[in-house]
C-alpha cells in the first residue's frame, strides 16, 4: 500500500485477517497514496515482480 | 478479445504468449476506471508469463448490464468468465482498491483457481470509515487529475455489494 493512503494502514490488517488461511507479505510504498500504480508504478512493479518470483 | 458474461460483453486484453505457463489477471480500481490503469503490470510479461486485463462491466470498452447489476456477485462471475476464457486453471490475481475487493471476493469463492493474490489500496469494509477515507481520497484524486496522472471518471456501482469475507488458499 502507499505510505500516504487516505484510507489508512489498518485496512491492510483487516484484509489480511479476512484472508486467514493465506501467507501474507506486506509492503509499504513510500511517496504514494491510494493509487500506487499511478503514483509509484516502478516501485510497485518491482515489489510485485519480486513477489511473483521475477 | 471479448468475453460474454452475465448479459455484458467484457473487453479483455492479453499480453504475452498464449502457451505461457503462468497467467496474471489484473483487476482495475474505480469503480469506473479501465484496464489502462493496470498497464504497468504488462511489464510482468516474460516468456513463461502472460498478463490478462479486462474492463469491468460498464467501464472502459465493456458494455454495462441492462439490469444495473454492478454488485460483487456479478463482478466475481465476470472475473471467472475472464479466467475461463484465458484457458488458465490457476492464476495470479492483482487487484487495486475496488478491484482488490473483487479479487479478494473471487479468491474466497474460487480458491482452487488462485495461485496468489496481490492487493493494494485496500478499502474499509465499514461504511462510516469508508466515507471518511473517501473524502480524503477524492481530494487527492482531484490533485492527480489536475496533474493529468489519471482521467476523470464516474462511479458505476450501485446496489449493495456483498462483503468479501472468506479464505484464500
Amino acid at each position: 500500500m502507499g505510505e500516504q493512503d487516505a484510507f489508512g494502514e489498518q485496512w491492510v490488517d483487516r484484509s489480511a485477517e479476512l484472508l486467514s488461511s493465506a501467507e501474507v507479505e506486506r509492503a509499504l510504498v513510500p511517496g504514494a497514496g491510494h493509487l500506487v500504480s499511478v503514483e509509484r508504478p516502478d516501485a510497485l512493479l518491482a515489489r510485485v515482480t519480486a513477489f511473483l518470483g521475477g | 478479445m471479448s468475453v460474454e458474461a452475465g448479459g455484458v460483453t467484457l473487453h479483455v486484453r492479453t499480453v504475452g504468449l498464449a502457451e505461457a505457463v503462468a497467467t496474471v489477471i489484473t483487476v482495475h480500481g474505480g469503480p469506473g476506471l479501465s484496464l489502462q490503469a493496470m498497464a504497468p503490470f504488462e511489464k510482468l510479461v516474460v516468456p513463461g508469463r502472460r498478463v490478462v486485463s479486462y474492463d469491468q462491466r460498464g467501464a472502459g470498452a465493456s458494455t454495462g448490464p441492462a439490469d444495473g447489476d454492478f454488485g460483487f456477485a456479478a463482478q466475481v462471475a465476470d472475473l471467472e468468465a475472464v479466467r475461463v476464457a484465458s484457458g488458465a486453471d490457476e492464476v495470479d490475481l492483482i487487484g487495486e482498491s475496488w478491484g482488490g475487493a473483487i479479487a479478494a471476493a473471487y479468491a474466497a469463492d474460487h480458491p482452487d483457481h488462485v495461485r496468489s493474490l496481490v492487493l493494494f489500496g485496500a478499502v474499509p469494509l465499514d461504511r462510516v470509515e469508508f466515507r471518511a477515507g473517501q473524502q480524503r481520497f477524492l481530494a487527492h484524486v482531484a490533485e492527480l487529475q489536475t496533474a493529468g496522472l489519471i482521467p476523470q471518471w464516474r462511479s458505476s456501482v450501485t446496489g449493495s455489494p456483498r462483503t468479501p469475507v472468506g479464505r484464500c488458499s
